[in-house]
């Protein structure tokens, strides 16, 4: 190996092109880590309450309601119990073919698999419907028909925040995300609704 | 010169503290979804809602198919990692994990209702913190050959898995 000897004014630029490369080479990588980590959009402000998470991270309020248990008569045989939202449409549409990414902002430490439960809705009449059970003429349940809570993943949004990721495809219809109120089935439950639009 | 060998180790830095920073203990993604843990990677569990039957005073809980398909070696180290929000005192008590009965197709456990909060019919668990928010629970005995669940009281889903006995 032969070594070369630059004039002091040549060694000393090639020393600050060296350093300014290096420079640029950490601040590129630390950069780089940051993105890894995930830039965080803007938490809701408020608690409790559902969003959309849109196409460009802005954050789309559901439709809220207090959906209320009620009861319908089959005449003398008995009747059905449900949760009824008033509107045959959420006013809040996803196309189908968008990602289905939902916020919430809880309090303090609480679970939103714990907190929240996402159902499809039936359309009857004017209105969007829960069936809950049907019983008979002496009031007493001949038949549950509550449907299956459409299960979820809820990952770190923010530090009090949370995006919900259904883990199956919503198909086509209305859906709400009812806030678990502690009773079994209240007589009214927060609802945050949407609707899914076909192509 | 010297200036370009501090500039150099001053750009090296980063590279070296990038993969001590992956060295920590790998967390699941999602809270209360829980994984096994096999050579410290996090491996996916059968995910079941399972249905709830009222049979008398008690419930039965109900998953559709006498076999997990998720298959673990009775021999294995058996380790689950679970993500979760609450702090370590409140959500230990939350962890259970129950051996079904295979009979007719289906996945049957009997709970009795009086212990349903006092979450009694639980197996025993080891449980410890792992990484920042999640925790690794370790069955107190060695799990014999069959099928179980491990879930926690304030979700309604299972994580389901088979034991086989070991060289199966």
């Amino acid at each position: 190996m032969r070594e070369v000897n630059l004039p002091e004014s040549e060694r000393y630029s090639c020393s600050m092109l060296l350093m300014c490369a290096a420079i640029l080479l950490g601040l590129v990588l630390v950069a780089s880590a940051r993105t890894q980590d995930g830039a965080i959009p803007g938490e809701p402000e408020a608690l409790s309450v559902l969003y959309y998470l849109d196409g460009s991270a802005k954050l789309i309020p559901l439709e809220f309601q207090l959906v209320h248990k009620n009861q319908k008569l089959h005449g003398l045989t008995g009747g059905e119990n449900m949760y009824s939202v008033r509107g045959q449409k959420s006013p809040e549409r996803i196309k189908a073919a968008d990602k289905m990414n939902f916020v919430v902002r809880l309090k303090g430490s609480q679970d939103p698999v714990e907190a929240i439960q996402l159902f499809h809705l039936d359309v009857v009449g004017g209105s969007r419907v829960l069936p809950i059970d049907n019983f008979d003429a002496l009031g007493r349940v001949s038949k549950m028909t509550i449907p299956a809570f459409i299960d979820f993943n809820a990952a770190i949004f923010g530090p009090s925040s949370f995006k919900l990721i259904p883990i199956q495809v919503l198909a086509p219809g209305e859906y709400c995300f009812l806030m678990k109120t502690g009773n079994e089935l209240p007589k009214a439950v927060p609802g945050f609704c949407f609707g899914i639009d076909g192509p | 010169m010297r200036l370009a060998l501090v500039a150099l180790a001053f750009a090296l830095l980063p590279i070296a503290v990038l993969p001590a920073q992956e060295v920590k203990a790998v967390e699941p993604e999602y809270a209360s979804v829980f994984y096994f843990l096999r050579e410290g990677q996090l491996a996916d569990l059968e995910r079941q809602t399972p249905k709830q039957v009222t049979k008398g005073k008690n419930f039965l809980i109900v998953i559709d198919g006498e076999k997990s398909t998720v298959r673990l070696s009775a021999n294995e180290s058996m380790q689950f990692v679970v993500r979760v929000t609450e702090n370590y005192d409140k959500a230990v008590s939350t962890l259970q994990l129950f051996r079904f009965e295979s009979q007719n197709g289906k996945r049957q456990f009997l709970l009795k209702i009086s212990d349903l909060l006092s979450n009694r019919d639980s197996l025993g668990m080891r449980v410890e913190k792992y990484g920042n928010s999640s925790l690794k629970a370790v069955p107190s005995a060695q799990l014999a050959p069959g099928e179980y669940c491990i879930s926690r009281t304030t979700i309604p889903n299972g994580y389901c898995f088979g034991v086989d006995a070991a060289g199966k």
